[in-house]
């Protein structure tokens, strides 16, 4: 392996090396990865690069120590050595790695620990929060089950960095208890503010008073979002609700022969969430009335 | 009408008998003093497609067909040089001839053959039905292996048309209940789920996008 290869992109990929199918996967997803089995190799091989590393000013990159989590603290394994804050031998090894100033030398502003739910327990959590102060860098875990479509080459996909739990999220006194995640609900405010000549419509454009507005929402189950997978249903009308202040508007689309409103809270370019109608009749009563809008539709 | 119930269950693979054919454990060999007695003799070739394909007979299937090919299973698909821990998922006919004991219902996968669901399989989750509205139901559904018995929070909320894509063989929970749920697996491979951690040690996958046969 080109050891110089490993810091070409943002991520230096660092593998549990044991004989597991979804960790080669991994690995060959990724196309330059480093394997390690325990912390010598691990610092043995940063310190290798770090000898070879020419960094560019600025450049800023991740540590990511990829493989599976095991006990029932979820914590993360590389070859035999679980990494465990309660645990001298590891708190030696990434001290160690601190005190040779390895990590600064490399660029890494962050190291990463990718394996299923590293951050889904109390233990996992307190390990990241741990490493974090030993390194003086951010380090992270992960919410969620990992597999082999979260990679690609160079390493752990961006589009997922959602699923990371950070040290500097763990250790902010959480605002409100985390939610399950349930329903959408509909926040007005959260709607996109769409100019009807910037959108064509894929169907009939009614443009609806601020009162028929009113009386559209009403109807709404506002706390019952959700996004209903496979092909999105087509709309037979398009809705556009107005804003109090701006020549602009909120546009929902009525599916499903009224029974749903299809809002777009994540833009117009990701999947509508839907929204049931209480009573569709009265729905279709009040669209009945509105003007059509004169702007052309797209067919 | 022919149906078949798959169990997944965590295999540590302990003898190779030729490219297909391999004994399991299905505990930790470590902790059963490596006991060979406790080896389960498959046919890692007998699989849903092979059944679909007329090449045996369904009451012949012993396990799901591999995940490179579709199915669940993860060890194998041909040895040497295929998995050797990992996840088997194995027929009932086969897990009650070896007297296994069944996992749970996220544990669980129903292929039809044949009849009027045709090639269709379902596989089992932990779901909630919040509430309806016409024909469709406000579901939240776990990752199979983490909604039952668990704290762990459910994987997502989605409208869903259960009476299209839930086994019509196994009716789906009511509006406020919780309780097992069938989905397709066209339905079930539009959300964004993982297949469950067999053995819990070892890592996940996507759910397949197409099953055997598909």
């Amino acid at each position: 392996m080109d050891h110089r290869a490993l810091l070409a992109g943002p991520h230096v990929s660092v593998v549990s090396a044991e004989p597991d199918a979804v960790l080669q996967g991994i690995a060959r997803a990724i196309g330059r990865v480093v394997t390690v089995d325990g912390p010598a190799a691990l610092e043995a091989a940063l310190s290798h690069l770090a000898g070879e590393a020419a960094r560019p000013p600025g450049a800023a990159r991740t540590l990511d120590l990829i493989g599976h989590t095991r006990t029932a603290a979820s914590l993360l394994s590389l070859g035999d050595w679980r990494i465990d804050a309660a645990d001298p031998a590891t708190v030696a090894a990434f001290r160690g790695l601190a005190d040779r100033a390895v990590l600064p030398r490399l660029g890494i502003r962050a190291v990463r620990l990718l394996g299923c739910h590293s951050a889904g327990t109390e233990r996992g959590r307190d390990t990241i929060c741990r490493l974090a102060e030993l390194l003086g860098v951010e380090v992270a875990g992960m919410r969620e089950l990992l597999h082999v479509g979260h990679f690609g080459p160079g390493g752990f996909g961006d589009e997922w960095s959602f699923l990371l739990a950070r040290a500097s999220e763990l250790r902010a006194p959480p605002a409100e208890p985390p939610g399950p995640p349930g329903p959408r609900v509909l926040e007005l405010a959260a709607l996109p503010a769409i100019g009807l000549e910037a959108h064509a419509a894929p169907c009939p454009r009614r443009i609806a008073s601020a009162d028929a507005a009113h009386r559209i929402l009403a109807l709404v189950r506002p706390a019952a979002g959700a996004c209903m997978p496979g092909a999105p249903a087509p709309p037979s009308v398009e809705l556009a609700l107005p804003l109090p202040h701006a020549e602009a508007y909120h546009l929902a689309h009525v599916v499903l022969d009224g029974s749903f409103l299809r809002l777009y809270p994540d833009g117009m370019a990701r999947p509508g969430v839907l929204f049931p109608v209480d009573d569709r009749e009265v729905l279709h009563r009040i669209i009945a009335g509105l003007p059509a809008a004169a702007t052309p539709v797209h067919r | 009408m022919s149906k078949v119930t798959f169990y997944g269950l965590p295999a540590w693979v302990g003898a190779i008998h030729g490219p297909t054919v391999c004994e399991w454990w299905e505990h930790d060999p470590a902790e059963r003093q490596w006991d060979r007695s406790l080896l389960h003799q498959v046919d890692l070739a007998k699989t849903v497609s092979a059944a679909l394909a007329g090449q045996i007979p369904v009451a012949q299937v012993e396990v799901d067909d591999h995940a490179t090919q579709g199915g669940r299973t993860t060890i194998g698909p041909r040895f040497p040089g295929g998995t050797m821990i990992g996840a088997i998922w194995v027929s009932e006919s086969y897990l009650a001839a070896n007297q296994l004991t069944a996992p749970s219902h996220e544990f669980q996968l129903v292929q039809y053959f044949d009849g009027e669901q045709q090639n269709r399989r379902f596989y089992g989750f932990q779901a909630s039905v919040l509430q309806t509205q016409n024909h469709l139901s406000l579901v939240q559904l776990w990752h199979p292996g983490t909604g039952a018995g668990t704290t762990a929070p459910p994987a997502g909320t989605w409208w869903l048309d259960l009476g299209a894509s839930a086994d019509p063989n196994a009716p789906p929970p009511g509006a406020g209940q919780a309780a097992p749920l069938y989905l397709d697996a066209k339905a079930a491979s539009q959300l964004v789920m993982t297949d469950p951690k067999i053995p819990e040690a070892v890592g996940t996958l996507p759910f397949p996008a197409a099953p055997p046969g598909a």
